[in-house]
């Protein structure tokens, strides 16, 4: 794609794909894969980004015989997510007004 | 090359790194190796590439957290004037939007919030009241059972030895009474030495535990405004 995305768009994602429930590395990446061009290597840093910042937790739970870590979004990350979606909305409203909206000023 | 050998290069190039962070990395893409199943290892190591590339995206990473910047919205790029950034009649870029909630947005939320919030906070209150209550009530009983018991106790000791005094004319009735109560206000002294030497041993840590039950909430709520504020 010739749009690169940036640490903060990325940050925002993998917050929004670990709100709709507690997931796994792999499904995450899966995830996100399925629907744009990432590394397979640059979740893991974004996802220690996200721990450290408060915005994600992590649990243990036993799947085929392991212990297999999940992600879950705190309260504190739900508040940036929030953040992030309406700077979102913002930022797509005036990209669009140019792209689609003809001469709007 | 396999998983397993894998992670022992990306182990080795994660090195200068503390303990927890090598091992962190490591446990998450363990997990991921056992999750895409051994039938894709080589198909995710090719997509991952060499381990120093995936340890070196780690470190990148770990320099920027350290210099307590997360690698955010770059200001200074925002700024220069870019192909594709939107310019005004006279050529210049408009000026980038400030961050932050749309205040008419903010509104609305908060006051979509109002009817559900003011009922949930009132009932999250009364919830907090009543545990506190009931866990007060139980603290109090147990505390009173504790007093109750060697005292009561001490005192049945005390009556029966009184009451042995007035049974002389048999000898064999007082000294059995007189014996049961000496028994009992022993049993009651010895119950009281427990009693004392389980309150040293258990309010500390209880009324610590409490203060930090107490702390921990306030103590998130404040880190959480912290870094919302560092943003």
């Amino acid at each position: 794609m010739s749009f690169p995305i940036s640490a903060a768009l990325l940050d925002a994602i993998v917050l929004a794909v670990v709100a709709r429930e507690g997931t796994y590395g792999y499904k995450i990446t899966q995830d996100i894969r399925a629907v744009m061009d990432v590394s397979e290597s640059t979740l893991y840093p974004v996802l220690r980004r996200l721990l450290k910042a408060g915005d994600l937790e992590t649990y243990d739970q036993a799947v085929d015989g392991r212990m297999r870590r999940y992600y879950k979004i705190t309260p504190c990350g739900r508040l940036h997510l929030v953040q992030y979606l309406s700077d979102w909305a913002t930022y797509r409203d005036h990209i669009e007004s140019i792209f689609f909206g003809g001469q709007s000023k | 090359m396999n998983a397993y050998e894998y992670l022992q290069a990306l182990r080795a190039a994660l090195e200068v790194l503390p303990d927890e962070e090598i091992n962190s990395a490591i446990r998450y893409y363990e997990d991921y190796f056992l999750d895409a199943g051994d039938e894709n290892a080589a198909k995710v190591i090719e997509e991952l590439g060499p381990p120093e590339q995936v340890a070196q995206a780690i470190l990148n990473d770990y320099t920027g957290m350290t210099r307590r910047r997360p690698p955010h919205f770059d200001e200074h790029k925002q700024q220069e004037p870019i192909e594709g950034i939107p310019l005004d009649d006279n050529g210049k870029p408009i000026p980038p939007r400030k961050k932050g909630i749309n205040p008419w947005l903010l509104l609305a939320l908060v006051l979509l919030a109002i009817p559900v919030g003011i009922p949930l906070i009132a009932g999250l209150f009364a919830v907090i009241v009543a545990l506190i209550a009931s866990i007060a009530a139980v603290v109090l009983a147990v505390a009173a059972t504790l007093v109750a018991l060697p005292a009561a106790a001490v005192l049945g000791g005390g009556v029966l030895i009184a009451f042995s005094f007035a049974l002389w004319a048999s000898p064999a009735s007082a000294l059995a009474t007189l014996g049961m109560g000496l028994v009992l206000a022993a049993a009651g002294v010895l119950l009281v030495l427990l009693v004392i030497k389980l309150c040293i041993l258990l309010v500390p840590p209880i009324v610590r535990g409490l203060v930090a039950l107490i702390r921990w909430p306030i103590q998130k709520i404040r880190d959480c405004w912290k870094r919302g504020a560092s943003r």
